[in-house]
């Protein structure tokens, strides 16, 4: 689903039932997100579960200001700056490649590096500084906009925008060695 | 397609083949997080502050009645101003000071016999219907031990999600209520109409659970003393999931859409043909909607487009 998604105003008012369907609807990118940060399934689930309990709690005071789905992701990637210690969304990101070594056994990480080695563009992007692959999965992958980014990481659109920029431009140098024409 | 497009959808292949091949939001997640949900709703209800590290206020709603509301630290726009939490502090001194009243009533009832030189050692001597001041699960389990049909929890009675039966004093909100069901007949029977059901499941599934909910079941449960039966529309959705021997699942809902609630008109995905009606497919959730009538339908899990849009064209039209 893109960004836009469905619309607050959309789901039911009652929170179990909206609970069901932002399940159904953010479910799967909310888990893959908390998963990109961590690198860990088991961390993962647990912020995942987490943000929908704070959603089903907050949902009746939700106004609809961002994006329902701005909304779950700022959490998301809130919490899961919280799980990996970090004081403030203008800290860095974990390079998420390096925590699955810390955190995964050797034939998960194996394998998992083994799927990553065949791929074309993302085998690069995770090869890159931390702030720029965090950026490319959120604005590639997630298909938010450079104003989302900025509202979801607490940093101005135009400092979203050059490192988006930047991360093009390392990632097209690195696709340009290995010979591949978009 | 443009260059960005491009790495966009190579982008999303990539992480999805790779990275995440594994990484599925499934129905265990889903089960999980009910849980949750609902356990930190029976410990609001029982007052026990939540092990989430989260501020928990209480909140007037617009109707008056008493609503619990979590703040975190991201909560940004979406937080109530400050003066709206100087009310809530206020409001939730007076609350502590109703429970605490409370339980010196309690107190005052049990130690009563005591006081008068009973010889029974305090024993309960009420009658059941008397001693309902206390939490809801307290509540509720009394009266289940009094024999009370609208708090027992056996196959046939609905669970309330958020709290255990407390007869004439709960909260009069409505409430989503889920029951589980014997099948498909008694399905129908509490959603009120004929169930149109698919008749092709994939090879290697079969049917686990039936359960259905509704949001308002509390009001037609407290108070009456009456034993509860399916009656028309005592249930507005239903789930139906689906399960196979290596752990993979995938759920049907069934929604009489209500007030506020998203209608065919607006959803988004792709389109998708379902041998007369229309459905739209969402990557993202890997999700299928359509509308039969005035039903939605909803179809998730581990299935793939294909066997989605299979499953929904033999729904019964």
């Amino acid at each position: 689903m893109g960004l836009a998604g469905r619309k607050w105003r959309h789901y039911p008012e009652e929170p179990s039932s909206a609970l069901e369907e932002l399940m159904n609807d953010y479910g799967q990118d909310l888990l893959r997100t908390a998963y990109f940060y961590l690198g860990d399934r088991h961390l993962a689930e647990d912020v995942c579960q987490e943000v929908f309990l704070r959603v089903y709690r907050k949902w009746s005071t939700f106004r609809g200001e961002s994006s329902v789905k701005t909304w779950l992701m700022t959490i998301t990637i809130n919490l899961c700056r919280d799980k990996l210690g970090m004081k403030s969304n203008r800290e860095e990101p974990v390079d998420p490649v390096l925590l699955k070594q810390a955190s995964q056994s050797r034939s998960a990480e194996d394998e998992m590096l083994r799927r990553l080695s065949r791929t074309t563009i993302l085998k690069h992007v995770m090869k890159l500084p931390a702030q720029y692959h965090e950026v490319l999965y959120l604005y590639y992958y997630l298909e938010m906009s450079t104003r989302e980014i900025a509202q979801l990481t607490d940093s101005p659109e135009g400092t979203v925008r050059a490192r988006l920029h930047r991360a093009r431009e390392l990632l097209s140098d690195c696709l340009q060695e290995e010979g591949w024409h978009r | 397609m443009t260059d960005d497009q491009h790495l966009r959808r190579k982008f999303r292949e990539e992480a999805d083949d790779s990275l995440f091949l594994e990484i599925r939001f499934d129905e265990r997640l889903k089960e999980s997080i009910r849980a949750r949900v609902q356990a930190e709703d029976d410990r609001m209800r029982k007052g026990v502050r939540s092990p989430v590290k989260t501020l928990v206020t209480t909140e007037s709603r617009q109707d008056g009645t008493w609503a619990a509301r979590i703040g975190t630290p991201e909560s940004g726009a979406a937080d109530a101003p400050r003066s709206d939490r100087r009310k809530s502090l206020r409001r939730r001194w007076a609350y502590g000071l109703g429970t605490v009243a409370s339980l010196v009533i309690v107190a005052a009832l049990t130690f009563t016999p005591w006081m008068d030189g009973d010889d029974t050692g305090g024993a309960m001597t009420a009658q059941p219907g008397e001693m309902m001041i206390g939490s809801g699960a307290e509540s509720a389990a009394a009266a289940q031990e009094a024999g009370d049909p609208l708090s027992a929890t056996e196959s046939g009675a609905f669970e309330v999600m958020s709290g255990a039966a407390t007869g004439p004093s709960a909260d009069p909100d409505g409430e989503t209520a889920v029951q589980v069901l014997s099948g498909p007949e008694e399905a129908a029977a509490w959603f009120g109409e004929p169930l149109p059901l698919p008749s092709y499941v994939p090879e290697g599934y079969r049917l686990e659970r039936v359960s259905a909910a509704h949001e308002a079941a509390q009001e037609s449960m407290s108070g009456t003393g009456q034993q509860i039966e399916p009656t028309e529309a005592l249930a507005d959705a239903m789930h139906i999931l689906y399960v196979s021997d290596n752990g993979d699942s995938y759920e049907l809902t069934i929604r009489r859409p209500g007030h506020g609630q998203a209608t065919g008109g607006t959803w988004s995905g792709e389109k998708v043909e379902l041998d007369g009606a229309t459905g739209y497919w969402q990557p993202g959730s890997g999700s299928l909607r359509w509308m039969m009538g005035h039903l939605e339908y909803q179809l998730t899990g581990s299935l793939d487009r294909d066997e989605m849009i299979r499953v929904a064209a033999s729904v019964d039209r």
